[in-house]
């Protein structure tokens, strides 16, 4: 079989190892190669970001410039990204209008998103049962109705009743038992996909 | 004699005229020795009659030749054969004055006659191609030698190909032929048992000739001496010369098709052997005509072997009754022993029809004696080498019986024959229907397997057919009204009513017909034959010798002397102990007439057609069909996207959702609009990892670097807030010098306002406090890379935040301010207080920063959406203090005495908690109830 | 200042409700809204890539650094040019260099974290769970190891739950081991509790952003009429 980008295996070999053996050996000049190789990743990444919003910014032109099926929405989209932009780069991001930017429009606009959340939450509240069945949705349901009323504060965890406050702090980590057996299967999978682009078996890049 | 057809023009021609008066051609030969020189046709004649003579050793002999195969076994038998053929020629020589009288001499007329017959017509042909006279000449020579010595099987077999070969043209001569004619007469008897194991169709021919001879012993010995006469005559002719590559190349064709014959041969010879044996005499001249054809062939290579005459020679060599009939099993075509093993042997009713062709077989061997006619032997010669290129009649009959013989099954051969022997003499009568059946089998056999992928099946049914459709089928007789012998005409006119030829001579082949306008040698080749048939050498040799002997057979029937007709086979002579044919019908005309189960060669006429197409349909039968169509529907159901059912909506949506928001509104806004007063349950108990967290910021000096990470999502900007805000607050009255930085681009601008609140919040809690200066507060700005920036800030913090978030305005690096504090390194940090909402973000503060940090602490402030995830790092102790949520926050404000506005908001928390239990519950209830109501409307139900 | 803090709050209000409308569905109003959001965020983000990034890690080295910081500031560089080349089909094939160049970062800084942070760590701390010296959050030992074994069993129930591979069983089906089977069986269990606490949680942090607008919306409507 043809090994497809050679160069670009090469090279995600070879930053990655050493990356990786930084994290094992102190030596200075490794170290300071490693750095150097960050700093260029971190470079890329600020790169990689804008090519993402050029691309982002490609789509809502072609939207607009679209014959066919035009999206006027994406109007909105260039105006503001043009205004923000133009405006950014003119005062810098420490400016305090610009900053308003975020606080005045980011803020409360992502914050009614995540408020609209709580009323789809609430409403899938009601049907919780009705998608899933079976043991896993019982569990599900339990666990979420003791968890609203634990972070409702109205169990407050007193040291007045220690069987109940243990009972309560119990049933407070009980979640971790899970959550730690997925973060180390999460690192498990990180580990395990990692060793396989450092190895050459994935080649995500080259596509 | 009836008009001859010229080869050369194709027009008719009187019979004893030696040359077209159309075309001038020489249509006879003038020279016996010509003629065997000449015409290759009339040396495989004779050297076919000499195998019949020599137990059919020679037409063994030939084929051997022929066939690649057999050459290296012929140089050791030679001596023998020839032997025997020296002895044979010796007797025919003592005998050739009493060649009229004696049977021998019949048989030799007939022989020759054919001979001539067929010489002229190889004459005609060699007239056209004019090369292989020397050849022919050769092979006739060899002929000759091996003719007079004496055909003794063992030796003909061994010695085909040397003795065909080595013979000289020149030593044909009248006189040779004659004693040829007179060694086969003496020859069939030797050679006989010997030559059983031969082909079949050469068993056949052999057979019919013996027959032949039988009866045409009654005809007139001045019938057989003008034709042997014309035959020398014809000879000479350069004419015969363009015959002889004619044949050649028909006899190629043939040696193509052999293989199909060695397989039959083996079956043949050892299911034969018995009648073979029964009647040695009789099955030799036949043989030694077929042999003799093959021999000439044999003589050259298998390129200058007429294509029909090769069957029969490899037929012959591995049929041979030295015990080649091994080799030539192994040689048999796959298809043909497919064919065998399949057809054949499954079908009795096949076999019986085989056995009924041969039947005419034998009948013709029993009449042998009886048949010594010249009349009839150049008939049947002239219709076997027709063979000219086909004489194909026999030869293609009798291959084809072969291939029908195997199948059929000795064993009821046998007893066919015996039979037959002991009743039928209709020889002429059989010749017709071999060749008949001959080109019709060959047909048939194309066409069943072109139409049937059951190949043997129809093949075997082709006699029955070929009766059948006699009547019915049109009229293509090769044979022009004019050639046409009466007896034929007449014959033709009763069998064929609406026939628009009146001539349908027994002989005459559709295939010919077609075959004139293919320039294929093979009447399947071209469009019609498909590609497995074309491709198939064997069969195509066949059919190419089938045509040759089509045309040929044309010829024949003009040629067909008056005795031909006198030896017709009456009903009476008929024998009674026929087997009985399927079709009751019986030739009533020509030289079949009275006999049953006649090929019709009429038929071929109707059967040949163009192949049909192959159908690509897989043929299965019910159950198989039901099975698949079981397994098509599982796989369908498999593949087939299940269908979704659609829940079920009382209400829309979009009114649900509003009725929710409505009521979810309404029960947070009263707390927030009333300002309740009293403290909620879960402040007054903090949690432990809030504790943890109160007690690491506590423990902070005063003036301590934090570095603090504003990692949330604007969207998160409230919650953080809330649950930060007295976290922050709490550091800001310690005077902590505080480094922001963020993973998130709009951290830096949530950081400086996060910071200004909890200023605000640190006056409003604690009125002496005054926020800390710019100097105490440094914004290192965004961090670029998630992971590898993180990475990167953990080990060269300065070099990851270059700029900082402020820019290079103030010319200096912004690490400058850290460094101020004394802070080179993450570890020189106090405390690193991360802010995020996010698990990944958390956890990647935890496993990239956290092991740089050294012994400072890392405390966090988080979600509750996170919290649960990021817990197990609080319990392993890489975070020493995590405040999540509204709850945790508002606990800390009042732990740490920061307490604000936030109260009220933690109530509408708490009540907005509530309303979600209750939503739970909801669902739950009414989920019990569609459950309940369903159960009661299945239970009414049923 | 003070107007144009009220426009701020003005736009911030309008957003706000401009966006809630969708509680009654998709609607121009939300569209709207949700598209000047992203506009404004993809600004926000490329304004803060080039100040943050771009300037003081490609340019500043080229036009202040020394030649050697010059010379290795070029390689970021060409790799930076060589990524933008992803925006054109054409060339997008030359961008897999320097994706190949993250994804190799990425990937070694993801496994150095996870042992480093995560698998050696939390494997230590299920231990420490039944260090009683150590003195848990429970007081009572018997309670600690009981709570030990539990998370103990859940965190290996869990990780067998996330267990994929399997052998191929006599009778042809391809299963995981019956010890495995059950252990995520119990998994499965404790991986419910989690996501059921998770969805708490994330519930309770939508409410809280639902309290925060409207507390701001009560409060812009009480300044409204206030003044």
């Amino acid at each position: 079989m043809r090994m497809r980008a050679p160069v670009s295996t090469a090279i995600a070999m070879a930053v990655g190892i050493i990356i990786l053996l930084g994290y094992f050996i102190p030596l200075a000049l490794l170290q300071n190669i490693r750095a150097l190789l960050l700093g260029w990743a971190v470079a890329l990444m600020g790169v990689a970001a804008l090519v993402g919003i050029a691309n982002m910014v490609g789509v809502h032109w072609r939207r607009v410039r679209g014959e066919e099926k035009r999206d006027y929405y994406s109007v909105v989209f260039l105006l503001a990204f043009s205004l923000t932009l133009v405006f950014g780069l003119w005062r810098s991001p420490s400016d305090p209008i610009f900053q308003k930017v975020v606080t005045s429009i980011q803020v409360p606009a992502a914050t009614t998103l995540l408020a609209l959340l709580a009323v789809s939450l609430a409403y899938s509240s009601l049907r919780l049962l009705q998608k899933r069945q079976g043991v896993m949705a019982v569990v599900f349901l339990i666990s979420a109705l003791v968890f609203l009323v634990l972070l409702s504060g109205y169990l407050p965890l007193s040291s007045d009743a220690p069987l109940l406050n243990s009972a309560l702090g119990f049933l407070n980590r009980l979640p971790m038992a899970g959550a730690r057996g997925i973060l180390l299967g999460v690192a498990l999978g990180s580990m395990t996909t990692g060793l396989r682009i450092l190895l050459g078996a994935d080649r995500p890049y080259s596509g | 004699m009836a008009d001859i057809r010229c080869p050369m023009c194709g027009k008719t021609t009187p019979a004893d005229s030696e040359i077209c008066r159309h075309c001038g051609a020489q249509i006879q030969p003038k020279h016996l020795p010509d003629f065997g020189e000449e015409t290759s046709a009339p040396d495989d004649q004779i050297s076919w009659l000499r195998d019949l003579q020599g137990d059919a050793a020679p037409p063994d002999a030939d084929d051997a030749d022929v066939s690649p195969d057999a050459p290296p076994e012929d140089d050791g038998e030679m001596p023998d054969w020839l032997t025997r053929i020296r002895e044979r020629s010796r007797f025919e020589e003592q005998n050739a004055a009493r060649a009229v009288v004696d049977q021998n001499k019949p048989v030799e007329h007939k022989a020759e006659e054919p001979a001539a017959d067929w010489a002229e017509n190889d004459d005609l042909s060699e007239g056209q191609r004019g090369n292989a006279v020397d050849e022919a000449q050769d092979w006739l020579g060899n002929l000759r030698n091996i003719q007079t010595p004496t055909d003794q099987p063992d030796r003909l077999e061994e010695s085909r190909p040397e003795g065909e070969t080595e013979l000289p043209l020149e030593d044909e001569a009248d006189g040779e032929v004659m004693e040829r004619l007179s060694a086969l007469a003496t020859g069939p008897l030797s050679a006989g048992t010997e030559e059983e194991p031969l082909e079949s169709s050469l068993n056949f021919s052999a057979i019919e000739i013996p027959q032949e001879e039988d009866t045409l012993a009654d005809a007139p010995q001045e019938d057989l001496q003008a034709w042997l006469d014309k035959l020398d005559a014809a000879r000479p002719s350069p004419e015969t010369v363009e015959d002889k590559a004619a044949i050649h190349d028909w006899l190629n064709d043939r040696a193509v098709e052999e293989p199909s014959a060695p397989e039959v041969e083996p079956d043949f010879g050892e299911d034969i052997p018995a009648w073979m044996r029964a009647d040695p005499e009789t099955p030799m001249p036949l043989e030694t005509l077929n042999t003799g054809t093959p021999d000439s062939a044999g003589l050259e290579p298998a390129e200058e072997l007429p294509e029909w005459l090769h069957p029969p020679q490899a037929e012959s060599p591995a049929p041979s009754p030295l015990g080649e009939t091994e080799p030539a099993a192994e040689e048999t075509p796959d298809w043909l022993t497919e064919i065998a093993d399949e057809v054949f042997e499954e079908t009795p009713a096949e076999e019986m029809e085989g056995g009924d062709a041969l039947d005419w077989l034998n009948s013709v061997e029993s009449e042998e004696d009886t048949l010594e006619n010249a009349d009839l032997t150049p008939s049947r010669l002239t219709g076997l080498e027709t063979g000219l290129e086909g004489d194909a009649l026999p030869e293609a009959d009798l291959s084809e019986e072969t291939l029908f013989e195997p199948k059929d099954s000795a064993p009821g051969f046998e007893g066919d024959l015996e039979e037959q022997l002991l009743a039928d003499g209709a020889l002429f009568a059989d010749l017709p229907p071999e060749a008949e059946s001959g080109e019709e089998g060959d047909e048939a056999i194309s066409e069943t397997f072109s139409e049937n992928g059951e190949t043997a099946a129809p093949q075997y049914q082709m006699p029955f057919e070929i009766e059948d459709v006699l009547p019915e089928e049109e009229g293509v007789s090769p044979f022009l009204k004019d050639d046409l012998p009466d007896w034929l005409s007449e014959a033709h006119a009763k069998t064929l009513a609406g026939a628009d030829e009146g001539s349908v001579p027994a002989f005459t082949l559709e295939t010919t017909q077609k075959n004139k306008n293919a320039d294929s040698s093979s009447p399947f080749a071209g469009e019609d034959v498909p590609e497995w048939l074309s491709k198939d050498a064997g069969l195509a040799d066949m059919e190419g010798a089938l045509q040759e002997a089509g045309e040929e057979g044309e010829i024949a029937p003009a040629q067909m002397p008056s005795w031909l007709q006198a030896m017709r086979p009456v009903e009476a002579v008929a024998p009674g102990k026929a087997r009985p044919h399927t079709s009751t019908e019986a030739e009533k005309a020509g030289p079949l007439a009275g006999l049953q189960g006649i090929l019709p060669a009429e038929d071929l006429a109707t059967q040949y057609r163009k192949p049909p197409v192959y159908s690509t349909k897989l043929r299965m039968n019910e159950s198989q069909k039901t099975h698949a169509d079981l397994f098509e529907q599982i796989l369908q159901q498999e593949n087939g996207p299940k269908a979704v059912s659609r829940e079920r909506v009382q209400a829309p949506h979009w009114l649900i959702r509003l009725v929710i928001a409505v009521l979810m509104i309404s029960v947070l806004v009263l707390p927030l609009l009333a300002s309740p007063v009293s403290i909620p349950l879960a402040l007054s108990s903090p949690p432990a990892s809030v504790l943890d967290f109160y007690q690491e910021l506590e423990v902070l000096p005063d003036g301590a670097p934090v570095l603090i990470a504003f990692d949330y999502d604007p969207g998160f900007a409230a919650e953080m807030r809330f649950s930060a805000i007295g976290a922050l607050a709490h550091l800001l009255s310690k005077r902590a010098q505080v480094a922001a930085i963020s993973t998130v681009p709009q951290g830096p601008v949530l950081a400086e306002d996060l910071i200004r609140q909890a200023q605000k919040r640190a006056e409003q809690s604690q009125p002496g406090f005054m926020a800390g200066t710019s100097s105490d507060f440094i914004n290192l700005g965004y961090l670029a890379g998630g992971l590898v920036s993180l990475q990167e800030f953990s080990t060269r913090p300065s070099l990851a935040v270059q700029s900082g978030f402020d820019g290079l305005s103030d010319g200096g690096t912004v690490w400058a301010k850290p460094a101020q504090w004394g802070v080179n390194a993450l570890a020189d940090f106090a405390l690193v207080l991360v802010l995020t909402e996010d698990v990944d973000t958390g956890r990647a503060w935890v496993e990239q920063v956290q092991p740089a940090l050294g012994s400072t602490p890392m405390v966090m402030v988080t979600s509750t959406q996170a919290s649960p995830m990021l817990m197990p790092y609080v319990q392993s102790g890489q975070l020493k203090g995590l405040i999540s949520g509204l709850g945790g926050g508002m606990a800390y404000e009042r732990m740490a005495g920061f307490s604000g506005s936030s109260r009220s908001h933690f109530h509408a928390y708490q009540y907005a908690m509530i309303l979600g239990v209750a939503f739970v519950l909801l669902g739950l209830f009414f989920k019990i109830l569609v459950s309940l109501f369903a159960r009661r409307k299945a239970t009414s139900e049923a | 200042m003070q107007i144009m803090d009220l426009i701020w709050t003005f736009v911030s209000f309008i957003l706000t409700l401009l966006i809630f409308s969708y509680v009654v569905g998709d609607n121009p109003l939300y569209r709207v809204a949700s598209y000047l959001f992203v506009g404004v965020t993809a600004g926000y983000v490329a304004v803060v890539a080039v100040y943050q990034v771009i300037l003081p890690r490609l340019i500043s080295p080229l036009l202040e650094g020394s030649l050697p910081e010059k010379g290795l500031a070029l390689v970021p560089l060409v790799l930076s040019i060589l990524l933008l080349t992803k925006l054109s089909p054409k060339f997008s094939s030359l961008g897999s260099i320097p994706m190949a160049y993250l994804v190799g970062a990425g990937a070694a800084v993801a496994i150095g974290g996870a042992v480093m942070g995560t698998l050696i760590r939390q494997v230590l701390a299920a231990v420490n769970l039944f260090d009683l010296q150590a003195g848990g959050l429970n007081a009572n030992p018997v309670f600690q190891l009981i709570e030990g074994v539990v998370m103990v069993l859940g965190t290996v129930a869990t990780l067998a739950y996330f267990q994929f591979s399997a052998r191929t069983q006599p009778d042809q089906s391809v299963r995981r081991s019956a010890l495995v089977e059950g252990l995520a069986r119990v998994g499965q269990v404790f991986i419910a509790i989690t996501l059921g606490a998770l969805f708490a949680g994330v519930y309770a942090a939508a409410v809280t952003a639902l309290i925060d607008r409207l507390d701001f919306v009560l409060q812009v409507i009480k300044d409204l009429i206030l003044t």
